[in-house]
């Protein structure tokens, strides 16, 4: 039985250029956000005023569930600004990329860079929003209140928020992806062990075929993988709205 | 091949990842909410010309109503009027054909009257020419005599003129 | 060279200790969330017509409730697979 549980394969890799190397995780967001674009165009393709196809009513939908989130979790005035595409586009890569490993691949959510490069540009967007609703001054301030001697803990508050979102987003589809593997590997050994106790050539055959290992991960992997790469999506983007909403908050 | 530890963070990826959600960001601005935004846009302003077009006819259709309403006061006011005038001239004419009639009535009357004097004057002379006959025959027959007419002539008006006096 | 395989055995095993220890973390999301999904049923009951709102934020709260497991999962993946202290010796 040999579990290896690692991270993304590194497909190409330059040491010379600053470190550089193209991974798994990249190639298969790259092909994800393929397909979501692929999916923007057909929904998108020859609109009318009086909706004739049901693409059209489809991405309606869509734009209206994403305008309508934003508008109750931000409020009305972020709905005509990018916040609504990006909030739009945030759930599509996030979900996208964790149901990717649905057909095989590796989800790129499952590696830290991914969900920690998106919280930084998170904490981005917070900090300027925090800076013009304060002023550089105000924002300077905040963090020495409500006593100077609170300024280390704000600063570790500060920077928890996006190593927070982004431990959440990849502990859940990690630990997914752990556990899929791990009961894969278990089911695999278990029938290994089963069927070599058949006599002689059948029993050799069978037991290099991991039978109990078709049906029993589909189940854990419409939890793992359906449902949590979902819910994680929404999370990250409930709180993507919620911080920068509330940094923004003073200005109205 | 070589593989990354299982928590491990490579600038590369993140910097990758940042740069494809800003590409994913601005490809869902410009091939999803652009397009299906205008299209609400003008599906909304539709509506709104047909609202406005509903208005514009209920609008239309009162001012109709309310011209005719008016119409229909003034006909009814104009009707009176011609009723009014009508039995007005028609009284005038009724009361002037009455005046007609009464004075042809007069004139007639008048004539019948100055007929009947004439008819009259008529008979009276020529009662007055028989009268003097037969007076002539009852006065030979009296005297047993002839009367020369002519040389009685003066008794005999007198006479009639007596007569005529009497009656 | 007979004691350092000594001591990374060492270190393996007291980093699966760690990693086993590292989860008791796990109670303390299992016992809030019990208890987030326990409040929202009793308000669901009350208010079946605010079904939809409740669902959505006893998610978000759990999802945050969560953290603090996960970090102590992540821990005890780092110590598993990633084997940070076997590089000391």
């Amino acid at each position: 039985m040999d579990i290896d549980v690692t991270g993304a394969r590194i497909l190409i890799s330059k040491p010379e250029w600053g470190g550089f190397m193209l991974t798994e995780t990249v190639v298969v967001t790259w092909c994800v956000m393929a397909v979501l674009i692929g999916v923007c165009f057909v929904l998108t393709r020859n609109l009318q005023v009086h909706p004739q196809t049901k693409r059209q009513v489809i991405a309606e939908q869509l734009v209206g569930a994403i305008q309508n989130l934003v508008r109750t979790t931000m409020g009305e005035r972020f709905l005509s600004t990018w916040y609504v595409p990006f909030i739009g586009a945030l759930f599509a890569l996030s979900a996208g990329c964790s149901l990717s490993s649905m057909v095989g691949a590796y989800a790129p959510t499952s590696d830290l860079s991914t969900v920690l490069g998106w919280a930084l540009l998170v904490f981005v967007l917070i900090t300027f929003n925090k800076l013009r609703s304060n002023g550089p001054l105000g924002y300077l301030k905040s963090y020495t209140e409500p006593i100077p001697i609170m300024t280390p803990f704000n600063i570790i508050g500060e920077i928890a928020t996006p190593v927070s979102m982004a431990f959440r987003h990849f502990g859940n589809i990690a630990s997914g992806s752990v556990i899929t593997a791990l009961i894969y590997g278990g089911l695999s050994a278990l029938s290994g062990m089963v069927l070599g106790l058949l006599p002689g050539a059948l029993g050799d055959a069978l037991s290099h075929i991991p039978i109990f290992a078709a049906g029993i991960p589909a189940v854990l992997s419409l939890y793992f993988d359906l449902f949590s790469s979902f819910l994680q999506a929404f999370i990250f983007c409930m709180l993507t709205m919620v911080y920068v909403s509330d940094a923004a908050g003073g200005a109205e | 091949m070589e593989v990354q530890a299982f928590i491990s963070i490579a600038p590369w990826t993140m910097i990758f990842q940042i740069i494809n959600l800003l590409i994913l960001m601005v490809a869902f601005k410009k091939l999803l909410f652009k397009p299906v935004c205008a299209i609400l846009e003008k599906r909304k302003a539709e509506i709104e010309g047909h609202y406005q077009q509903a208005e514009e006819a209920e609008r239309s259709a009162r001012t109709l109503q309310k011209t005719y309403e008016e119409r229909m006061a003034g006909a009814r006011e104009e009707a009176d009027r011609v009723i009014r005038t009508a039995t007005e001239s028609a009284n005038a004419m009724s009361a002037g054909i009455v005046d007609d009639a009464r004075a042809q009535a007069e004139q007639i009357r008048r004539r019948a009257e100055t007929e009947i004097e004439l008819e009259r004057r008529k008979a009276f002379d020529e009662v007055k020419g028989e009268l003097s006959g037969i007076a002539l025959d009852i006065a030979q027959q009296v005297i047993e005599r002839e009367v020369d007419p002519k040389d009685h002539e003066a008794f005999i008006d007198d006479f009639i003129k007596n007569v005529g006096e009497a009656s | 060279m007979e004691t350092s395989i000594l001591a990374k055995a060492i270190v393996c095993g007291c980093s699966a200790l760690g990693a086993g220890v590292a989860m008791i973390g796990g109670l303390g999301p299992g016992i809030g969330e019990g208890y987030a999904v326990g409040k929202a049923l009793e308000s669901m009951a009350r208010q079946p017509e605010m079904r939809g709102t409740l669902t959505t934020t006893m998610f978000m709260g759990c999802a945050v409730a969560e953290t603090t497991g996960l970090y102590s999962l992540i821990i005890a993946l780092l110590l598993l697979f990633v084997n940070p202290f076997t590089g000391l010796f």
